[in-house]
């Protein structure tokens, strides 16, 4: 899930009780985005693995 | 001659015990290198009773009650570990205010050896992410060219040990955040095998990855309060093959891991090269090896350091969040992205990405490789508000727990540089010995900064 929205990304921050400003709230997508990134490399490692 | 503050702990703690010095003398000459180079802001809080601490220390040694080689001895700590009565914030305005009730076990140790807790020193806030330059306290300064940043996050204890103002100081590594500002600011940095220090007592940034260690002048000073900090009995002493040599030894030279990046300085890969080949004149056979990609245990340990530090902020957050660092908050909400699967997943890849690691070592007794990729950034290239991310080769190491040591191996620019050991868990002695070895073949570790 590399293409984690801007409005999925707001609910997953609202339920952890993290509001950020629109300037903080872009540089923490991109973030998020990487994170999910690392997720499916880490995914295809294992895959690689079987 | 050797200005006070310069004695190594060994010259030190003899100068105590035959009365050349006194410690109270020793800590008023290290009380005043604090102050005469304030510039490098790598103090965040000098203990009002250090010269107590020194009194008590030297009445003990006149009473020939000798608590153990530490006694007298200043020993700087990363603000991230509790030392009771002294201000415990992690580089936080999110604990401003507080202080401290106990002794981490580590701080704990040194004490019941006489050592003076001279104060705190700078760290990222929270150990996660910097330098952020709208914080209360301002960011600590490298040594070696002030308008050059540290890395992080055991941000004061390298520049305070690099920067001459004690010989000695803790840290905590969850990602290289201890070797990282020590291969940047000149000195050396040790972090051990995993659960070799107890972690309790530092706020935790990531447990499955936090690793408590010292940065020191020397690899014999950090082995030597490695050995003090060491939880229990069941580890064999850091310092003891130091003597050792690494003649007999292989290490496996992890050029490829770093050299092949386009990130890597040239100066940092003729460094490591010359480091190389002096090794193999001590007499250790150098051979090539080729270790397993870094990125899947940058990856892996990425995720489950977001989500297991927001999982341990979450309280925090949801009373004091506009008191966080807005880079610290920043990078904090990159872990709500991280669901259960996917820090299941995460943790899942460990058990194989140390396998992999342990067979690329097969036929060697350690890895030779880079610390960090290149010398400490400028302040310049940070905008306050931003992470910047600069390349390292040692986050996989918290992921399989073994130990490692930085040590410095030379410069480009004017700014030092870093080679790291990596040994097998519980091989903390054998890294020591090599970090050694190399550190007495050259003056790298002796070279310090005109301040």
């Amino acid at each position: 899930m590399t293409d984690l929205t801007p409005e999925t990304f707001r609910k997953l921050l609202a339920e952890k009780g993290i509001v950020l400003d629109d300037r903080a709230f872009a540089v923490a997508l991109k973030g998020a985005r990487h994170m999910k990134s690392e997720v499916a490399r880490v995914a295809a490692y294992m895959d690689a693995l079987k | 001659m050797t200005e006070t503050p310069d004695l190594s702990l060994f010259e030190a703690a003899a100068a105590l015990r035959s009365g050349a010095i006194t410690s109270r003398a020793l800590v008023q000459a290290v009380l005043d290198r604090i102050e005469s180079r304030a510039a490098l802001d790598a103090f965040t809080h000098v203990a009002a009773d250090a010269l107590q601490q020194a009194d008590a220390a030297d009445a003990m040694l006149v009473a020939g009650n000798d608590p153990g080689p530490f006694c007298g001895l200043p020993v700087a700590v990363k603000d991230m570990t509790d030392v009771a009565g002294q201000p415990a914030t992690s580089g936080s305005a999110v604990f401003a205010g507080r202080i401290a009730t106990t002794d981490s076990p580590a701080v704990a140790r040194l004490r019941a050896q006489g050592a003076v807790l001279i104060g705190k020193v700078a760290t990222y806030e929270f150990g996660m992410v910097g330098p952020d330059l709208n914080l209360p306290e301002p960011p600590a300064r490298n040594p070696w060219n002030l308008d050059h940043t540290t890395g992080g996050s055991s941000s004061g204890s390298a520049v305070a040990v690099g920067g001459g103002l004690v010989r000695l100081a803790l840290g905590t590594d969850s990602g290289g955040s201890i070797r990282a500002p020590a291969a940047y600011c000149g000195c050396v940095g040790l972090k051990p095998s995993y659960d070799r220090v107890a972690r309790a007592g530092s706020f935790l940034l990531s447990p499955a990855l936090d690793h408590t260690g010292t940065l020191a002048a020397t690899v014999a000073e950090a082995a030597l309060a490695l050995d003090a900090i060491t939880d229990g009995a069941d580890w064999r002493p850091a310092s003891g093959l130091l003597d050792q040599g690494v003649a007999g030894l292989t290490i496996g030279f992890a050029r490829d891991w770093f050299a092949t990046d386009p990130k890597a300085h040239p100066a940092l890969i003729a460094a490591l090269d010359a480091a190389a080949a002096t090794l193999s004149q001590l007499g250790a056979r150098i051979t090539l090896i080729d270790l397993p990609e870094y990125a899947p245990y940058e990856a892996a340990a990425s995720v489950i350091m977001h989500a297991e530090a927001l999982a341990g902020h979450r309280d925090l957050i949801a009373t004091r969040a506009s008191s966080y660092g807005r880079t610290t908050l920043q990078c904090l909400a990159f872990g709500a992205a991280i669901s259960d699967a996917d820090l299941a997943l995460a943790r899942s890849a460990v058990a194989p990405l140390t396998a992999a690691m342990l067979a690329a070592m097969d036929g060697v007794d350690l890895i030779l490789t880079a610390t960090t990729l290149t010398p400490a950034l400028p302040f310049a290239a940070f905008d306050g508000e931003t992470a910047v991310w600069t390349p390292m080769r040692t986050i996989a190491f918290n992921l399989t727990g073994q130990p490692a040591i930085s040590v410095p191996v030379g410069f480009a620019d004017g700014l030092p540089l870093g080679a790291q050991f990596i040994g097998r868990i519980g091989d903390d002695d054998l890294i020591c010995a090599a970090g050694h070895a190399f550190e007495r073949a050259t003056d790298f570790s002796a070279q310090r900064p005109r301040l």
